[in-house]
């Protein structure tokens, strides 16, 4: 790349489940929140990056048009991007790609969701499948991780005990992070006596409805060393598709319904461009979109911090929670707060605030390599950025 | 960071919603692969399309292999019965769900190469779920029963479980 892109600053709104502001008041508070934690104004700003997911759950459509101006990016080239959950994840790559290749010198990405407008989330989700071979089926978003978890725990890769930890963990390290949405803390028990979504998923083990906002404000290494601020540099990135019918993955993949080739393609991208050989030992944090336990489980071997089969050891050797030598999700990730089309952009926005030093309370102690990913479409786009300190 | 401004407000649970809803009737253009399929359940046959290329079979069949990327118009029956490659048992409703509980699964017809999803009907289950069904484990054996009066929609059939040894 041309240029080094570099994150100069966070916002984020707290995540609820009806949050009381109007939608165009929560991307602004986003975005001049990040916007001041850069210590920029909007006139610094050449561009705007908006990540949002399926219309229907805001059900105004075309919100781009709607939120425009409270991005900030009248007079300014906009764009909008969409790869469902992994909306967020995109538009912070599209952004470092376009600093990098000389495009625009400082953007301004902002994520939004907000997923508890709509009276039923399910029902929305059944309109992301095949209109013709899967929606008579009403799969959801639960029911297709269910097939996922279920065929996990049938091949042996994880039990419910280290779901329910996993859970325990992320709601646990919520705690730390004032605009997490769901802080709690629970022992196995009580995951595993809560209410049955679809086997093997309980209450427990999933996100909860958030709404929310998050922007990042991303520039130039050379501008970034200008503004004084710590950064945190953009040295990795890596993306990969996968095919739309989950049924035709499973052919691909030796281990079936719960294989995530996609996102072992982009960890693989991303670390090759940041040279990272020994993801385990070179990676200090990792904040990964994972919505549901055994999708964090499973793709710890996917990028790289297991073996192939041996993900669950990372769970029973705590090696994964908040004093563990690679912690996943200080912040709580996505199942704690899940405002899907910001969420990808959280994970990238906590990464950078690890690699910068300021994540507050969920703060890993020396912190200087981090990586984001995003996963969207049930398992079929990924993204994975390695961000680190800024010398 | 900045204090979050937004903690106060966010207590308050009076917020103020309007109602509103979406209701766009749509017809969906399902085009000759699929038009076939249903064609061939109304004749007791379940149809892949083949890729020339790889020999690739993919049930629901479908115009094009996303591998090898070309064009597909072979299409050819695959067997009646099948190996299950994942499923579960809906616990919760929701919005057009149907009444629970219920399974459904991605099974993987012998001579496919890919698996396609359908609710297994039949399948022995007590009010409380602690466990995956045996009959739903994967590897486990499925048979495809057929509607009584196919409609050209996916409910026109739906999975059975058969004996361990079928």
């Amino acid at each position: 790349m041309k240029h080094q892109p570099t994150v100069i600053g966070v916002g984020q709104t707290d995540y609820r489940s009806h949050h009381p502001d109007s939608t165009p008041a929560l991307v602004q508070t986003a975005a001049s929140r990040a916007l001041a934690h850069a210590g920029y104004d909007i006139g610094d700003i050449d561009a705007v990056v908006f990540a949002s997911a399926p219309d229907v759950f805001e059900g105004v459509h075309e919100p781009d048009r709607w939120l425009a101006d409270a991005l900030g990016a009248v007079g300014k080239p906009m764009l909008r991007i969409h790869t469902g959950g992994a909306t967020g994840g995109s538009a912070a790559v599209a952004a470092a790609a376009s600093i990098g290749a000389g495009q625009y010198e400082s953007i301004l990405v902002v994520g939004l969701q907000r997923t508890g407008e709509a009276k039923d989330a399910q029902q929305i989700f059944t309109t992301i499948f095949d209109p013709v071979f899967e929606q008579d089926v009403q799969l959801t978003v639960i029911t297709s991780v269910a097939m996922q978890a279920a065929a996990a725990l049938e091949q042996g890769r994880l039990t419910v005990e280290q779901m329910a930890r996993v859970s325990i963990k992320n709601f646990g390290n919520a705690l730390r992070n004032p605009h997490a949405h769901l802080r709690k803390e629970l022992t196995v028990d009580e995951v595993l006596a809560s209410p049955m979504l679809a086997w093997p998923i309980r209450r427990w083990n999933a996100c909860p409805r958030s709404d929310g906002a998050a922007a990042v404000v991303m520039t130039t290494a050379e501008r970034a060393a200008d503004t004084k601020r710590p950064g945190a540099v953009v040295t990795g990135i890596g993306a990969a598709a996968d095919v739309y019918r989950l049924g035709e993955r499973i052919v691909e993949q030796g281990d079936k319904m719960s294989g995530r080739r996609a996102l072992e393609w982009a960890s693989a991208g991303a670390y090759r461009q940041a040279g990272i050989t020994c993801p385990r030992e070179e990676l200090d944090v990792v904040e990964m979109y994972a919505p549901f336990p055994h999708t964090e489980i499973l793709s710890y071997e996917a990028i790289g911090l297991a073996e192939a089969g041996k993900s669950a050891e990372l769970v029973d050797e705590g090696a994964v929670e908040f004093d563990g030598d690679i912690p996943v999700c200080p912040s709580g990730g996505c199942q704690a707060s899940n405002p899907i089309g910001a969420s990808g952009l959280v994970r990238f926005a906590e990464a950078a605030l690890q690699a910068m030093g300021e994540a507050g309370d969920h703060q890993i102690d020396g912190a200087q390599r981090a990586l984001a990913t995003a996963t969207g479409g049930i398992n079929q786009f990924f993204t994975c950025v390695v961000l680190e300190g800024a010398k | 960071m900045s204090k979050s401004g937004d903690d106060m407000s966010a207590k308050d649970s009076q917020t103020l919603r309007f109602p509103g809803e979406w209701r766009i009737e749509y017809g969906y253009t399902i085009g000759r692969e699929a038009a076939a399929f249903f064609d061939g359940i109304r004749r007791h046959e379940m149809l892949g399309s083949r890729c020339d290329a790889c020999q690739q079979v993919a049930v629901p069949p479908k115009s094009f292999c996303e591998r090898c990327f070309v064009k597909v118009t072979d299409l050819v029956p695959v067997e009646l019965v099948g190996t299950i490659a994942a499923a579960t048992v809906v616990t919760q409703g929701f919005e057009g769900s149907p009444p629970v509980p219920y399974s459904v699964a991605y099974a993987t017809l012998d001579g496919a190469t890919s698996a396609t999803a359908n609710y297994v009907r039949d399948v022995p289950m007590g009010e409380e779920i602690s466990a995956l069904p045996p009959e739903l484990a994967p590897g486990r054996r499925v048979a495809v029963q057929f509607a009584d009066e196919p409609q050209g929609r996916l409910s026109d059939f739906w999975f059975v479980p058969l004996s361990e040894d079928a």
